[in-house]
């Protein structure tokens, strides 16, 4: 017991930074879901006695807690979180007496008096003498003084354990738990040199500790890779050209298919805490800056829109970032004219594989524009006949069958797209055609000023270079049924 | 592994905590720079709000200087904006391997956590004589409503209502008044650093606002435009180097205003759960009708905030009711791209005070050509709508302009007859140079459409267009004919162009003069 000492009433530092925790290492998956481990020195006397273990998360979920020991046998967990607070102290005293100190508010003489609580239901019922009285129903302060605290009433929440002990004395107890409010993430610096072509990035680790306690001197083991939604990417939004997953594997711990991150020696994590420990710095990675324009569906806009601007890069070995990336959020920095580095956008990561192509999309391009026109839409009935219906006739006991044909129906869309770039030098825009498959058959594209690519039934590319401070004009003709 | 290689410094320390490293105070940053960015949820006509959180942000980049003994070291930076995005710092100077963010704060339920289980002293006013007693006691339990002991024994502090209030001995170690970030370094030689120190932060925003004084034939535009930084942050900027970045800037969503989940993990509240003092107490009902108690003590401290400093005579500030001074090149901000983004670099320095708003001149431009016109959609096939009036004119220096307008207000004058009238306001969403503007103005009085109906078949019908123009200048005016799945137009009596599926008529009406169009309607039948 001579750590508990520590957390003694008499103490005389303020409490921070004391605790009664022992040799701890903490285990933080991404899912809001941390493993403790606590190795305290207990010395345990012989046969029956309750054992308490302050300063646990305040967190803890604790059906999950565990004690492992040699030379004794658990009789009765108790996870005491009665905490402390007046109204617990009064409902603890039921049935016992406290003394009622009331103040004359004209004369501020005192009186004293013993009192029985009765019951504590919406109010306080007491016994006073043979009186029986709601307390402070006159509205007059009064001071209630009880006692004593009950044992099982504490400041902090606290496990207590009833061990069976064969012999006495000083050993190593494991308590084990699970907690919430321990979390981490990914956050990445991403340094983008566009002239250059080169992308600096350094990745942190954020932890942050909201469990209400602080953790000391723990050695820490950051798990990656779980079912924890990222957060971020809306799931409506269209992710942009360029990304493909990895196949290569990085140099890291592996528990599974999750990569560990420890933290090497032993940190403290405090509560109300974030706290970022880097875990990747890689330099002069390839990278270059993309737009990329979608137009939703066959339709046009009343003004010209600015085009994504995507900065891709890969996480390869081979000029690439060379790690597996955990989901985070990339923050990518360009600097100014004084070299001065400047925000300019930030965009949400899966977890990433070694290998993987990425292509963030940063913002919106002041200078580069597409306005999608739709010059004609008309309906077209080419000479082609579908059958709609077909009968079966049974007639005198003979089967003979009736087809119904419909000539096919189709509307036929004259796009053009003005594409205008205000930047001194040429750009490639990404343009996208989506919508192309309402009715989920016959689309067919009848000509095109670009030869394009198919992106999947709904969706046509094409790379379009527009030339510095100018434009370029880009039209397609594509039939579609309602 | 790069991460071992990293931390392994801090292996040196490992079996005590970070604490024990010397520990050095940046009290205040030598020179600021602040990149300000608009709100993204913002539409162009909605203005900024200072009583309400502003949606924007900014990067502020601090530069300090410290003094560091030798090996690896604890640097805590005070004084940075309120609304800090921890993970989002970057520290350049030293290599730090650690950087935390404490927000543990001097609050009252940060000094109740610290002080459970220590002396503190109970102070009691006599609420008949005022006289004040005080008696030691110990606090037994704070957050979740204060317990204490006493000589007499163990009681509750505020549910007696009594005037009473526990005094602290001193202010805990690890509390501060405001979230501090530090960084904890490797081994390093120590001796004296510059570190630079950048961070993204909430609560800031800008726009641009502009004023265009119309010229009395209304075929030029004198185009002048502000950048208006916005500021709610705690912390005042002093003599900062200001920037304001214009486009759209991609955000993930957290940071995103409206997001509820989002904000309750950004923003932390020392009090969070524990709101009143008396609502841990016990049950206080009563045999009679409840009746209000006012407490003895105020149960809120009333909210101080910072008058809006504006400044008129600081020197280097740029005025702020500046309509007669004469703007010269250094007193404009700059203009320079950021990647695909704009920015404006405001040419001298700047303090951004908190809850304040400032602006600073950032585009002037005399006689920029355009034109006035006036324009009508053609509803239903024979009825005309009131004319729309607009301003148009491209964005090209050969026109007098060619500079990035970014998204903002404008508001438009014009002189006439020797007086200086409100044309009216309008939005500019962000416009690229080489692009086409239009200033939409309120519908006008001063042109008139109409059409008369001059002949009628069994589905088709033929019209006139007729505009009469009472301005005493020219105008241009443009009729749109949409087809749609009830009309056709066809057999314009003038030249129409087409465009994006709409048939144009664009005439110039003389001063006080007329103008036709004979068309005809074709009704679509239902097929």
């Amino acid at each position: 017991m001579q750590r508990l000492g520590f957390i003694a009433l008499f103490a005389a530092a303020p409490a921070l930074g004391q605790s009664a925790q022992g040799d701890l290492g903490v285990t933080i998956y991404q899912s809001d879901l941390a493993l403790v481990q606590d190795v305290r020195q207990i010395d345990l006397p012989a046969g029956s006695s309750r054992q308490e273990f302050p300063d646990v998360s305040a967190s803890i979920r604790p059906e999950t807690v565990t004690l492992n020991g040699e030379g004794f046998g658990i009789a009765e967990q108790n996870f005491d979180f009665d905490l402390l607070s007046p109204t617990a102290l009064m409902q603890k005293a039921v049935g016992q007496t406290v003394t009622l100190l009331r103040t004359n508010p004209a004369t501020g003489a005192e009186t004293r008096e013993r009192a029985t609580v009765l019951a504590v239901n919406g109010g306080v019922v007491l016994r006073i003498g043979d009186r029986i009285e709601v307390l402070r129903d006159d509205g007059l302060p009064v001071r209630v003084i009880f006692d004593d605290i009950p044992a099982n009433l504490r400041a902090r929440p606290t496990l207590s354990v009833t061990l069976e002990t064969a012999r006495a004395g000083r050993r190593p107890l494991t308590l084990s738990y699970l907690t919430t409010g321990l979390k981490w993430k990914a956050d990445y610096v991403a340094l983008f040199d566009e002239r250059a072509g080169k992308v600096d990035v350094q990745g942190w680790i954020t932890l942050t500790n909201a469990t209400g306690t602080t953790f000391n001197n723990a050695a820490t083991l950051l798990v990656a890779g779980d079912a924890a939604p990222v957060q971020g990417r809306r799931d409506d939004e269209d992710e942009p050209q360029g990304n493909s997953a990895g196949t290569e594997s990085a140099d890291r711990e592996r528990i599974g298919d999750f990569y560990i991150y420890p933290i090497a020696g032993r940190t403290t994590i405090a509560n109300a805490q974030t706290k970022q420990v880097s875990f990747l710095d890689a330099s002069g990675a390839a990278a270059a800056n993309s737009y990329e324009f979608r137009n939703p569906w066959l339709g046009a806009a009343s003004y010209a829109r600015s085009a994504s601007t995507i900065l891709k890069f890969s996480s390869a070995r081979a000029g690439g970032l060379g790690d597996a990336l955990p989901a985070g959020i990339v923050r990518v920095y360009m600097r100014d004219a004084r070299g001065q580095a400047q925000f300019v956008g930030e965009s949400p990561i899966p977890h990433t594989a070694m290998g993987s192509s990425l292509g963030l999309k940063t913002g919106a391009a002041f200078d580069v524009k597409v306005r999608p026109f739709v010059d004609k839409r008309e309906k077209i009935t080419p000479d082609e006949w579908q059958s709609t219906a077909r009968y079966r006739i049974v007639e005198d006991g003979r089967v003979r069958t009736a087809e119904v044909q419909a000539q096919k129906e189709y509307w036929r869309s004259t796009l053009r797209y003005v594409l205008t770039n205000a930047r001194p030098e040429p750009v490639v825009v990404d343009l996208i055609q989506g919508g192309l498959n309402p009715s989920w058959r016959d689309t067919r594209l009848i000509s095109e000023s670009l030869p394009g690519r198919q992106l999947g039934a709904d969706e046509r590319l094409w790379q379009v270079n527009v030339p510095a401070n100018g434009e370029a004009v880009v039209t397609a003709v594509i039939d579609t049924r309602d | 592994m790069r991460l071992a290689g990293r931390l392994a410094l801090l292996l040196a320390f490992a079996g005590q905590p970070a604490a024990a490293q010397p520990v050095v105070h940046s009290a205040a940053p030598d020179s600021v720079e602040v990149t300000i960015y608009r709100d993204p949820g913002r539409s162009a006509d909605e203005l900024i709000d200072l009583e309400e959180p502003l949606g924007g942000y900014a990067l502020i980049t601090e530069t300090r200087t410290v003094e560091l003994p030798p090996g690896p070291v604890t640097i805590r930076f005070e004084g940075v904006a309120s609304g800090i995005q921890p993970e989002s710092a970057i520290v350049r100077g030293v290599d730090p391997a650690e950087k935390n963010q404490d927000r543990l704060l001097l609050s009252r339920r940060g000094l109740l956590d610290a002080f459970t289980g220590q002396r503190v002293i109970v102070r009691r006013t006599d609420p008949a004589t005022g006289r004040k007693t005080e008696e030691p006691a110990r606090l037994r339990s704070g957050t979740n409503g204060v317990v204490i002991e006493t000589a007499a024994g163990f009681e509750s502090l505020h549910c007696t209502y009594l005037n009473q209030a526990p005094i602290f001995p001193r202010v805990p170690a690890g509390l501060s008044a405001k979230p501090v970030l530090s960084v904890t370094t490797g081994e390093q030689p120590g001796g004296r650093r510059q570190v630079s120190l950048s961070y993204l932060t909430a609560n800031f925003d800008w726009q641009a606002n502009y004023v265009g004084e119309l010229s009395s034939d209304s075929r030029r535009l004198d185009l002048f435009a502000w950048v208006t930084l916005a500021s709610r942050d705690q912390i005042g900027l002093v003599r900062a180097q200001a920037n304001a970045v214009a486009g759209r800037v991609e955000r993930a969503r957290r940071a995103s205003r409206g997001d509820e989940e989002s904000e309750e993990e950004d923003e932390y509240d020392p009090d969070d759960g524990w709101e009143d003092k008396y609502s841990n107490c016990w049950p206080s009902g009563r045999t009679g009708p409840a009746y209000y108690q006012q407490p003895f003590a105020p149960d809120r401290i009333p909210e101080i905030e910072a008058p809006i400093a504006i400044r008129a005579d600081d020197y280097d500030d740029s005025g702020f009711n500046c309509d007669s001074c004469v703007l010269t090149g250094s007193r404009l901000a700059s203009q320079e791209a950021l990647g695909d983004l704009k920015l404006y670099r405001i040419p001298f320095p700047v303090t951004v005070a908190s809850h304040s708003q400032k602006q600073v001149a950032f585009l002037s431009r005399p006689r920029v050509k355009g034109e006035l016109v006036y324009r009508s959609e053609i509803e239903d096939g024979d009825e005309v709508g009131d004319p729309q009036l607009l301003f148009r004119f491209r964005n090209l220096r050969e026109d007098g302009l060619g500079q990035s307008l970014p998204t903002g207000q404008v508001t438009l004058f014009q002189t006439v007859g020797g007086r200086r009238l409100l044309l009216g306001e309008t939005t500019i969403e962000d416009k690229a140079v080489g692009e086409e503007v239009e200033l939409r103005l309120p519908e006008s009085e001063a042109v008139e459409a109409e059409i008369v109906d001059l002949e009628e078949g069994e589905d088709w019908s033929v019209h006139r267009l007729q505009v009469a123009n009472a301005n005493d200048f020219p105008i241009r005016f443009e009729a749109e004919f949409e087809d749609d799945s009830y009309h056709r137009y066809e057999r314009f009596g003038s030249r129409v162009r087409e465009e994006d599926r709409k048939k144009i008529w664009s005439v110039r009406v003389l001063a006080h003069g007329r103008a036709r169009l004979k068309y005809r309607k074709v009704d679509i039948q239902d097929e």
